[in-house]
């Protein structure tokens, strides 16, 4: 049986203090690692015969401005099919050199998820076959997730009169 | 619920209404000006849409196709899914700006004459996103014909919509396509 | 290969019978439920020509309510402005000056109040931040238009009828709201 508590013995007996952070949020735990280990701790948590994690479900990242050397947190959400069990996974990384291994040799579907990251978070995946914007307008010079932009002013004037109806040109 | 009043009587006569139609009208031939109104008719009863639905106005329009509203009365029974036979582009829902491009190159696809019909607030004027992801209004890249209001626009305001397209289909000059006019419009745009 | 989950399930393969291959029963099953459909009422609704009542909670059109008197409510405060997440609403206030009593309400008015049909999304915040019911929406829907400026309603566009001098229209506009008729 799979429960929480035996995925955080077995992480620890592999990885000692490397992985820290174990939380468990509405039942679905969630632990975090250095950046230069995400690899093998997914690929501890894919080969495992009990674990069995062989689903990345989703991988996003979050941007945490005021956390100086680790803003960036690229999330892994894995998923174990045969007993149904969820798991999040988070590497943090410094945003100047936002560099972290790519999981597209283990996870194919993280392909699309990773240039999804990289569009909007510009997290550098290393070794990803094709890392390049996939949602976005391809001349787009700017992360637009990043909380490095102000919320919008109400009393901005540079909209097109046009096309908000404030008396404008026509 | 507890609202005093019910309708908006200006709002809905054509008061409102915008006469002149889109740019590009231009003057007739001797030749043609009975054959034109023959030929008005059978295009405007003929109108074949092809529906870009890209999201909840898509919604609506299947509304508006399906047996309560019925589009079909109004002749366009097939729905075409390829431009090159469509009459009519109905742009429902939101267009990102990577998406414009698509868009851009459907309506190339699409023969002459075609027209257009933004459905719905963000396909008309990007609506609540004004972001950095959402193109401001389908206009910007392609010339509309017709802009239905709405969010999304109800089945009877697609349906009113298309009845101005039809009025303009039936009105329409065959010499429209070929003036100067409508030239210096498509050149506005950059298509040839 | 190992099954991917614990639930997974075979596949029915088995031969169809003789009758399932005969093909012909079944197409005169889905042709008797055509033409029961012939005989069915019609669902259709003519629209241009009989119109389907709207919920009296229809968000369309919007109105600029007056009073009792014919004023008019609005002292563009710009509430609804700044609640408008389309950012569809521009305004520009006035003072009332004397012997325009009888036109506002209030000492402030809007002069001009401008909404833009087409960034609308009728969701109806403006009607909840008005905090003197001056502005509803109405049950009418926005009409379609051939081009962008068509869409700036303007004052005389969004203002309900007078009721002293336009009675008859503004009974109209009222529509079935109408209270028992105590001012008429």
């Amino acid at each position: 049986m799979l429960t929480n508590e035996s995925i955080q013995q077995k992480l620890t007996e592999k990885f000692g203090d490397q992985v820290t952070g174990f939380t468990e949020s509405f039942g679905m735990m969630s632990f975090e690692a250095p950046k230069d280990l995400n690899l093998k701790v997914l690929q501890f948590l894919y080969d495992d015969e009990e674990l069995q994690f062989r689903f990345l479900s989703d991988l996003q990242a979050v941007h945490y401005p005021d956390q100086i050397g680790r803003e960036l947190a690229v999330v892994y959400h894995l998923h174990n099919l045969v007993s149904n069990v969820r798991l999040r996974f988070k590497v943090f990384t410094n945003i100047q050199t936002p560099d972290v291994f790519s999981a597209t040799a283990l996870f194919s579907s993280a392909n699309w998820m990773e240039r999804e990251t990289y569009d909007f978070f510009g997290v550098n995946f290393v070794g990803h076959p094709n890392l390049k914007r996939i949602l976005n307008v391809d001349e787009m010079d700017y992360f637009p997730m990043r909380k490095e932009f102000p919320l919008e002013d109400q009393t901005r004037i540079d909209k097109d009169d046009e096309m908000f109806g404030r008396g404008g040109t026509f | 619920m507890a609202r005093p009043v019910q309708y908006n009587i200006y709002g809905q006569t054509d008061v409102k209404l915008v006469k002149e139609g889109p740019e590009g009208y231009a003057g007739e031939g001797f030749f043609t000006t009975s054959l034109d109104k023959v030929v008005g008719l059978a295009r405007k009863n003929s109108i074949w849409p092809l529906p870009f639905a890209t999201s909840c106005c898509g919604i609506e329009f299947m509304a508006t196709m399906a047996s309560h509203y019925d589009l079909s009365r109004f002749g366009s029974e097939r729905v075409g899914f390829s431009p090159r036979q469509c009459d009519l582009m109905m742009v429902m829902g939101t267009i990102a700006k990577k998406m414009a491009p698509v868009v851009r190159q459907v309506y190339l696809q699409m023969a002459e004459p075609r027209r257009v019909m933004a459905v719905g607030a963000c396909a008309s004027s990007g609506g609540i996103f004004d972001t950095y992801s959402v193109l401001q209004g389908i206009d910007q890249v392609i010339p509309v014909d017709v802009y239905v209001p709405g969010c999304p626009p109800r089945p009877e305001a697609i349906i009113d919509g298309f009845m101005r397209v039809q009025e303009l289909v039936h009105n329409e000059s065959l010499r429209r396509r070929t003036s100067d006019k409508y030239k210096d419009l498509m050149n506005a745009y950059g298509i040839q | 290969m190992q099954s991917l989950t614990s639930r997974a399930k075979q596949v029915d393969r088995s031969p169809m019978t003789v009758v399932e291959r005969l093909y012909l029963w079944n197409i005169f099953k889905g042709m008797w439920i055509t033409l029961k459909h012939f005989f069915r009422k019609k669902p259709t609704i003519h629209y241009p020509e009989e119109k389907r009542p709207f919920s009296p909670v229809f968000r369309g059109l919007h109105i600029l309510n007056r009073d009792e008197e014919g004023r008019e409510r609005c002292t563009a405060c710009g509430l609804c402005a700044v609640a408008c997440p389309a950012e569809a609403i521009t305004m520009e206030a006035a003072e009332r000056v004397s012997g325009e009593e009888n036109k506002y309400r209030e000492e402030k008015y809007a002069a001009r109040y401008e909404i833009n049909m087409l960034r609308c999304i009728f969701c109806g915040l403006c009607e909840e931040a008005c905090p003197k019911d001056a502005i509803y929406l109405s049950e009418t829907f926005a009409p379609a238009n051939y081009q962008r400026k068509g869409f700036i309603y303007g004052k005389d566009d969004l203002l309900i009828p007078h009721p002293k001098e336009n009675p008859e229209e503004y009974q109209k506009a009222v529509g079935s709201r109408a209270k028992a008729p105590a001012n008429a």
